[in-house]
């Protein structure tokens, strides 16, 4: 019964990721080129400003569009799971006809679609840079696979928290915009916290997107060093998130569906 | 067999909670075509619903060991920026329906709903009758015990009531159909035993002409 109801999820959740397929990569969108392209332009917007270039001087041997790419990479990660896993359940209403297709299953298949194409995004910059000769060595790959293990798993939480807000109060997709855009600039994307004077610390802190940054630094470049990054704090703010988000999901999945 | 355990549900509005009904218990028999009417805002469609497990109710419980399809409405569970096509993909990946079967199912349903080139052109383009006629023909390629019908062939041209009265006679063999119409005449060509909803009741009468009697007097 277990293991059959299981294969049920597994073939709506391939169905849905096919599904996702065409309209995230279909005929008329340049919905793949905008994926690369966007970080692509941002990483080559802060190398062109010499203000940027300077800010991780401290850390020798670190080149900076790799330290770049470690930050606007995952933080479109995040942001793109939040907004494409807000929109999951409105935009598969046709879908909930079907008993087999649960509230939480186009959730899934976007969570893991967009893990996929990130994962492949990250490392084809990783690559180009490579070819460019630049210094793309992995200090710790397994404690960075962690920390973006924990960020995507974030993610997925606060995703599903914005999902059902925005299916329950359509108001929800109008906060958003709001919380994210400034997000890139708090979240020590493209600086290290080591250059933020330590009084203004207590508040950037509480941002959990700080930690993913300054943690995931310290594995990948063996000269990175965080004062910031605090494991606990992250794992704390993931577990909580996850289970806000789920708990709201089991509350309203009924409702979620039928209406 | 499908039976109704204490069936109760509800939709909030603004006016405060609207019961569709309360409590009520009934037994489908098995083996038999069951035809459903009343009058509008009886709770058909949203017994369909219930029973299709579209929608959830508040208390209660639905007891059936067999296999009953999706509801097939006027609405249509169709995603509207896929085509037709990718829509049946998609049933028949969640059906486990693969290879060489979903091929079949493909042209079995381009055959019987006819709606020509609109099958690769996605579903929000489609009138209702053609989104009615695509959910039709794809619930009958796939294999049920129990197929719910809500109205659809009322919205076919000649040929395709003709089509699908012949298809009904074919599934009576193997399976049941529950059918929701307005369409007395058709009702009773299919179903034997008759379903009257009316103010959150739900009568079950073994002798569709009985059910017919209190529609009419209704």
């Amino acid at each position: 019964m277990l293991s059959k109801s299981f294969q049920i999820q597994r073939s709506v959740i391939f169905a849905l990721m096919m599904r996702e397929l065409k309209t995230r990569f279909g005929v008329y969108r340049l919905g793949y080129v905008w994926t690369l392209l966007e970080p692509a332009l941002l990483i080559s917007v802060f190398i062109s400003i010499r203000a940027f270039r300077a800010l991780h001087r401290d850390f020798p041997g670190i080149d900076t569009p790799v330290f770049f790419l470690t930050g606007i990479v995952p933080f479109y990660m995040f942001k793109d799971i939040i907004s494409r896993l807000m929109g999951g359940i409105t935009a598969n209403e046709g879908l909930f006809n079907y008993r087999q297709v649960r509230a939480i299953d186009p959730l899934i298949a976007r969570f893991l679609l967009e893990g996929v194409i990130y994962l492949f995004v990250y490392i084809l910059f990783w690559t180009v840079m490579t070819l460019f000769g630049l210094n793309t060595t992995i200090h710790d790959p397994l404690g960075l696979m962690l920390i973006y293990l924990v960020l995507y798993l974030f993610s997925f939480g606060v995703g599903v928290i914005f999902c059902i807000l925005y299916t329950m109060y359509e108001e929800a997709r109008k906060i958003l915009p709001i919380i994210l855009h400034p997000l890139l600039f708090i979240s020590a994307v493209f600086f290290p916290m080591q250059i933020i004077p330590k009084q203004y610390w207590g508040w950037l802190l509480w941002n959990p997107l700080v930690h993913v940054m300054e943690l995931s630094r310290e594995r990948f470049f063996v000269s990175f060093r965080t004062t910031a990054g605090d494991p606990v704090y992250l794992g704390v703010c993931t577990i909580a998130a996850l289970a806000l988000g789920l708990s709201l999901y089991w509350a309203g999945r009924k409702e979620l569906v039928s209406r | 067999m499908i039976e109704l355990r204490k069936l109760t549900k509800s939709y909030p509005t603004r006016q405060g909670r609207k019961f569709v009904f309360r409590d009520i218990d009934a037994v489908f028999p098995a083996g038999k075509n069951i035809g459903i009417f009343g009058p509008n805002g009886a709770g058909k469609s949203t017994l369909l619903r219930l029973l299709g497990g579209t929608d959830f109710p508040d208390s209660g419980k639905i007891i059936t060991k067999k296999k009953v399809s999706f509801p097939v409405g006027l609405r249509g569970g169709f995603q509207g920026s896929l085509t037709g096509r990718d829509n049946v993909k998609f049933v028949c990946r969640i059906h486990n329906i693969k290879g060489t079967q979903m091929q079949d199912v493909i042209s079995y349903v381009m055959d019987f709903a006819e709606i020509g080139k609109y099958f690769d052109m996605p579903v929000r383009t489609y009138s209702s009758g053609m989104r009615a006629r695509l959910g039709f023909a794809l619930s009958m390629a796939v294999d049920f015990d129990y197929y719910l019908i809500d109205e659809v062939t009322a919205v076919g041209d000649y040929k395709f009531k003709e089509k699908s009265k012949a298809v009904f006679n074919e599934k009576s063999k193997t399976a049941n159909l529950i059918i929701v119409s307005h369409d007395i005449s058709k009702i009773r060509q299919h179903c034997e035993i008759g379903v009257f909803m009316k103010n959150g009741e739900v009568l079950v009468c073994e002798d569709i002409n009985d059910a017919i009697r209190l529609y009419r007097k209704s």
